[in-house]
Formats: structure tokens, sequence, C-alpha cells
């Protein structure tokens, strides 16, 4: 029997829920063990030898991007130290950085925009617009590139003199897909010490992190997918009371997502024993939209706090101007979520949220469980309509899923998945808020996978992996933050 | 290192040896399942004996009335269709029933994206077929889908996947026969929140769905005879969009009755739920339909003889 084959051989890049790293992981690991530790600088170039290896698989070009960002950052961070004109060096090595990301990522927007504007005052003027890919990871190592050269800058840090150990810094394959975005402070001292031969505990804990996270990713985060990309793409087909489930589920499923990612990705560096910044803490148990920013997404909100708010000014200026920084900053975030005007809301929406907590003090919970509850749920319930805006392709299509939301004209039907697949919805995201609960309110108390007994550790290992097996969705789906 | 590698080496052991187990225990319980979908699939790959097939997706599943087909033509009929699937999972059922016997007729219900173009990923095509891994010929047709996934069914449990809930409870419930032969009628009336606005979308020909339709009409008996229907939709299917199939039958002189512009049924509220599915009310009178249309192409009693005739076009 002959069928035509489809197993085409397509660009992608090793996703930690693909078989390639499956099969790779364990090769990467055994081998990069195998370099004796007092051979720090061969462990590294190992290192950057598989990150571009990797990074090569997508589309072979744009490692060239990676190298020039690399290379204009690394040179620019050199010349700060013996210049006088620091100012004008540090603006031409950003603006050179930040140009293949702008123009990847930006030009058909504000091509897009610009056209738009100009036709309404009766001119016409269009430029071609790209059908390019962006190259994966781009605002990500961009970020993290801009981040070191304004440390060097502000002389947080010293510039690196090692091509190679900076070259590792912004390749790193755990992190180049979708961050964490590390702080150079944080892991070039990392890659210039000698690491030990194989640090036992560090290996352990990174193993269980990438347990977890792939449990968030495939047994949480892809089955509730399935319902959400069943009703917002279609949401005139469904009622509002299944719009505002798909929107829940929606939360839920970046949640897992990006989580789940970022997790895996610190746990592969600590497999191969670094430290990589931690990303998120529970962001759905924040009591105001400012305290989910500490806990979302945290080398991002840290990267705009320190890049953007502070410099502004940050909160030791007037009143009036901290809330001005405040909305600079989501706004920034908003645009490097994306070239679209929903990722731009969304930011806004961030912003103006803040902003009324900081006027009405409402940033903290200064109230017992009952109040601290109410606060979480009304916390949630904003992030989840800003989600809205995030998961829709345009302004109107997220105005019209709120509109059917609250529309009571509406039929109140519930579209509901098979019975499976709700089943094995409510145990995955029943699971990922247990354990969140129970970290947030009982840190020492209920650990599983972290628990003092081997065989209650064991038993929590082995569960969890079987469940993936068995619940997992293994479409090989992409990472939600990857397109960014 | 070497101490905490033989530690990993045992963890993985330990789920070796689960997953084996696991899977000798759903084999048997998937053999054992006598209600739901789990004892449905069971029954089409391995214990039906029916002179006519249905095969399609929903809209077999929902459309075709196994028992008005049978008063009608005085032939067995089950209707293998399954909720959004169809050539790649038709193509398998079709390979394993051909194992153990041929059906006289083949009615294929045509679902232009499920059979003919490029849409969601062709894994999710494989679920039901996952279970007969091993069987002779659905080796290839996985790898045909993708290079990996005879990677990915080393693993029992991933055999067993999302389904072996259904499969405790299929094997818990109680048998029932509700004597509808695979039948599944929709009730309710027409939802007209289910309506799409109409769009005009590009399609790309998916060369593997193809292939198994192909593949079908090949390892079909010479006393098989297919029939491919494009049954009723709300919309009227757009002209063209079954082109493919429409080329494919004028090649193997296969018959085509195409149901999708009938002014009967298009933009007619009271025989669907939604723009693609009839009710039951719409089922029957389209099943009524499509028997005297086969009969009225074919010669009254044709299908009752044992020798079946090809080469008929559509009308």
């Amino acid at each position: 029997m002959y069928l035509c084959n489809q197993s085409k051989s397509r660009g992608t890049i090793m996703i930690y829920n693909s078989l390639q790293f499956i099969v790779l992981f364990p090769l990467i690991f055994l081998l990069y063990y195998a370099i004796p530790a007092r051979c720090g600088k061969a462990r590294n170039l190992f290192l950057l030898v598989v990150s571009y290896l990797l990074y090569l698989q997508w589309k072979p070009v744009y490692a060239l991007i990676l190298l020039g960002v690399t290379l204009v950052t690394y040179l620019a961070a050199l010349s700060l130290e013996c210049t006088q004109q620091r100012k004008a060096l540090v603006t031409a090595g950003v603006i050179l950085a930040l140009l293949p990301l702008a123009f990847f990522k930006y030009f058909n927007f504000i091509n897009d925009t610009v056209s738009q504007a100009l036709s309404v005052a009766g001119l016409q003027f269009h430029l071609s617009g790209l059908n390019w890919a962006i190259p994966i990871g781009i605002s990500f190592f961009t970020f993290q590139a801009l981040g070191y050269l304004l440390d060097v800058h502000h002389k947080r840090i010293e510039a690196e003199r090692d091509f190679l150990t900076y070259a590792l810094f912004i390749s790193f394959f755990p992190s180049i897909l979708s961050g964490p975005i590390n702080k150079a402070s944080l892991v070039i001292p990392q890659l210039k010490r000698l690491r030990a031969q194989y640090d036992r505990p560090m290996v352990t804990a990174g193993l269980r992190m990438i347990l977890w996270g792939m449990f968030m990713k495939v047994v949480v985060a892809d089955r509730v997918a399935l319902y959400v990309d069943t009703v917002l793409p279609n949401y005139m087909n469904y009622s509002g009371l299944s719009c505002f489930v798909a929107s829940v589920l929606y939360t839920i499923q970046i949640y897992a997502d990006f989580a789940g990612y970022s997790l895996m990705a610190i746990g592969v560096g600590k497999a191969l024993g670094f430290e990589l910044t931690e990303n998120f803490r529970r962001p759905y148990l924040a009591v105001s939209v400012t305290d989910f920013w500490r806990r979302w997404h945290i080398s991002l909100s840290t990267w705009l706090k320190d890049y953007i708010y502070i410099p502004l000014g940050g909160n030791r200026c007037s009143r009036l101007r901290c809330y001005w920084n405040i909305f600079v900053t989501f706004l920034v975030s908003g645009v490097w979520h994306g070239a679209n005007w929903t990722f731009i809301m969304w930011g806004i929406m961030h912003g103006v949220c803040q902003i009324i907590e900081k006027m009405l003090g409402q940033q903290q919970c200064r109230y017992g469980s009952v109040g601290k509850t109410i606060k979480i749920v009304i916390t949630f319930m904003i992030v989840n309509f800003a989600w809205i805006f995030f998961r829709m392709p345009t302004l109107g299509d997220a105005c019209r899923v709120i509109g059917r939301i609250f529309d009571p004209s509406l039929p109140h039907s519930i579209f509901l998945p098979t019975h499976t697949d709700l089943l094995l919805m409510v145990m995955g995201v029943g699971l990922l808020f247990a354990k969140d609960i129970l970290d947030e309110f009982f840190p020492k108390r209920c650990r599983l996978l972290g628990n003092r007994r081997a065989a209650v550790r064991w038993t929590a290992s082995i569960i969890t992996l079987v469940l993936i097996l068995l619940c997992g969705v293994f479409g090989a789906d992409q990472f939600i933050y990857a397109k960014f | 290192m070497k101490d905490h590698l033989i530690k990993i080496a045992a963890f993985f052991l330990i789920i070796v040896l689960l997953d084996e187990v696991t899977g000798l225990v759903f084999s048997h319980l998937t053999g054992c399942a006598h209600s739901g979908d789990t004892a449905r699939n069971e029954y089409i790959c391995n214990r039906t004996s029916e002179d006519i097939l249905v095969f399609g997706s929903s809209r077999a599943i929902h459309h075709y009335d196994p028992a008005i087909i049978t008063d009608s033509i005085g032939l067995s009929c089950y209707n293998c269709g399954q909720d959004g699937n169809g050539a790649i999972l038709n193509y398998g059922r079709f390979h394993l029933i051909g194992q153990r016997y041929h059906p006289r007729i083949v009615l294929y219900d045509v679902m232009p994206l499920y059979d003919i173009y490029n849409g969601e990923d062709n894994c999710k095509y494989l679920g039901w077929l996952k279970p007969y891994y091993g069987r002779d010929g659905i080796a290839d047709i996985f790898e045909a889908v993708s290079a990996t996934e005879k990677y990915k069914m080393i693993s029992q449990m991933y055999r067993y996947n999302s389904r072996f809930i259904q499969i405790l409870g299929d094997c818990l419930r109680l048998a029932q026969d509700d004597g509808r032969n695979g039948f599944q009628p929709l009730e309710g009336e027409f939802d007209h929140m289910k309506i799409n606005p109409s769009e005009t979308m590009e399609h790309q020909v998916d060369s593997l769905k193809l292939s198994c339709l192909c593949h079908m009409i090949d390892e079909a008996d010479d006393e098989t005879r297919f029939v491919f229907v494009v049954s009723p939709s709300w919309y009227g299917m757009e002209e063209g969009l079954t082109q493919p199939v429409k080329e494919l039958c004028d090649q193997r002189g296969i018959l085509l009755l195409d149901f999708s512009q009938d002014p009967k049924y298009v933009h007619n509220d009271r025989y669907f739920v939604d723009g693609e599915h009839l009710n039951a009310v719409g089922a029957k009178e389209f099943t009524c339909d499509l028997v005297a249309k086969l009969k009225a192409v074919t010669g009254q009693g044709s299908f009752s003889t044992t020798h079946c005739q090809r080469g008929h076009r559509s009308p």
C-alpha cells in the first residue's frame, strides 16, 4: 500500500512539547555533562553551537539577524567603555538593534496605519506589505540584548569582552523562543564561572519543572484550547454565556501555555546548571492588576520597569507624571506584544486599571480573607476581559464578543464539549489551580513533586507523567508566546 | 552523577512498565465495551457484516437512516459516519473491514473540508484508528500523515490518550441496542445563530485525503459498488467545491449524487438544525430522496442483485 506521504520537513524550532525535544534534550544533556567541568569554555562553546543549530533549523537566514543583534550590542557595549559620547553611541546601538524587530514586526502595521491616515486626508500612499515570517523569538532576544546594552550604559555591569560568553547569553536555547528575558547580571556571571560537574539537586529541580511545565502545556492549555478555538473564532454562532466561558478558558489557556513554557525553559536551564529569571508567580491569585504584573511575565515587567518606567521618572515625581509613566510603560508592553491595535488596547487597559488602583489606593489588599477573595475574583475578571482584546483579531471582534457576553436578548444556552473533554478539562484546570493555591497559601506544606519523602515524590512524578501521556493533547501546537 | 542517572533510568523503567500494563488493560476494555462510541468503533472495525455501509463525517452519521435504506432496498445497512472525520479515518476503517469482507454498496458522504481540502492537522483524524495501529496496513496511514507518529505510537498510553475515560464509561454502561445501526439523528429545530456569513474561501487540495479516497476505491472488491453523495446543506454548497471528487468519479466511473443545491433543502429551516446538519425530519426526508434517486439512476431493483454495474455518471 502506498499513500501519498504528507510528512514534509517543515522548518520548525525545537519546542518543548515536541517529540524532537524528547529525543534531543537527553542527548544534549548527556553530551553537555560529558564535557569536564574544568573545561568551562568548551561547555559554553557546546551550548552556543547547540543554540545556533537549533535556531538554524527554522529559517537559517534568520540566524544572521540573531548574530547581527548580538554583534551590534556587543560592539556598542565595548565601545561605550572607551568613548566620551556615550549617549550618542547607546542611542545608535539601540536603534540598530531595534531595526530588525521594527522591520519584521511593525512594518506592515505602520504602513497600513499611515496609508489609512493619509487616505482620510484624501492622499493615496501605500507601500506593498511584507509577507515574511517574523524571526522566531526576535522580541525576546532583542529586549535581552537591549537590556544588556542599557545596563552597560548605566554602569550597572561591565561590558562583556568574551564574545562567546555574550553570544551564548543572547542565544541560549532554553530561553530564545519565548523568554524569560534574562538579565545579563544574572546569566553572564554563571556562564563565566566554573560550574559544578553535576549539581544533582539543581538537575532534579529542573527535571521536575520540565514535568510540571509539560503538564500545564499539554494537559491544561491545549485541552482548554479545544473549547476556546471552537467558540471564539466563531463567536457569532455562540451564546453570550458560551463566549464568557470561552474567555475564562482563554485566560486559563494563556497562563498554562506561557507559564508552562517558561517553567520548561527554566527547568532546562536548571538541568544544565543555570538559574534563569523567574517568570510567573501564581498570577491569578493577584489582589490587584498592579499585583498581577508582579506575578505575570515577571521578566518582561521587570524589563519595562527598569528601562521604561524608571527612566521616565518612575514614581519619584508628581502624581500626574507618575500616572503618565505607568500609562506609557503599559502602552509599550502592548506594542511589544504585537503590531495590532488589539494588543495596544490590551496594554492601555492594564495601564489605566493600574492608574485607577493607584488613585484609589487599591494596589494592596488590607482586608480579611473574604475581602482578599473578592479582590482576587475582581482582578481575575478585569484581566479576563482584557485578554479578550489580546485574543481577538480586531478591536471590532473583541467589542462584539464583550457585547454578546452582556447581551440579555441572546439565548442563555451554553456550548458543552464532549463528556470526555469536559472531564479532562475540569481535572486539568482543577489540579493546576489546586497546586497554585497550595503553593500560595501553604508553601511549606502539601508539596507533592518536591516532598521530602521519596515515596511521595516518586508517586507524584509518576502520576504527573502518566496524566501527561493519557490526558495530554499532542497536536504539537506552538506556544502562544512563540509568535511574539 | 552515575547514581542520579540510574535513578532517572529507573523512573522511566517504571513508566515503561506502567505503559505496557495500561496498553494491555485498555486493549482488553476496548474489545469488551458494549455501548457508546468505543463499542461503535469496535463494531465498525471488527464486526460489521452489513451489505451497505455509509461512510463520512458528522453529515453522514446524522443524515443517513439505515432503517429506511434497508426497507427500500432490501439490503442490511450500517452507518459508519464519524463526527469531525473524513477520508483518512474512513479509509483506515474501510481497510480493516476489507480484511474481513467486502460490502456490496458503499455510500460515501463527501464533506469537502474533511475529504478534499487542507484543514486542521491531519493527525486529528487518526484518533479512532490508534487502538488498531498494530493491524495490517494501518501503520502506513499513520506514516503518511506524520513521520513522527510511529514513534509516538510506541507508547501504549498514547494509543488510548484522551479516550480512556470514554472507554471506561463505555465498558461500565449497560449495553443498549437502539436499533439505529449507527445512525444518530439530531433532534431539535433550526438555530439561526449557527449560520455563518457567506464568504468565499480559498481551498488547497489535500493530496493525502484524495489519495485515501482513491485507495478506498482501489481496495474495493469487484462486488462492491461505490456511490459518492453530497448531502444537503442549508447554505447550498459553493459551486466547484466538490470538483476534485467529481473528477475522481468521472475517471473511475463512479456514481455521484449531489444534493447540495437541491432547492427542496437549500435555506429550508424545517429540515436543519444548523447550516450543515439536517435534523431528524430532514434526515428522514433526505434518506428517502437518496434511495429514490439511487433507484431512478440505476434502475429499479438493481441493488438487490448481486452483480452491480459500474460506470454510471452523475445525473
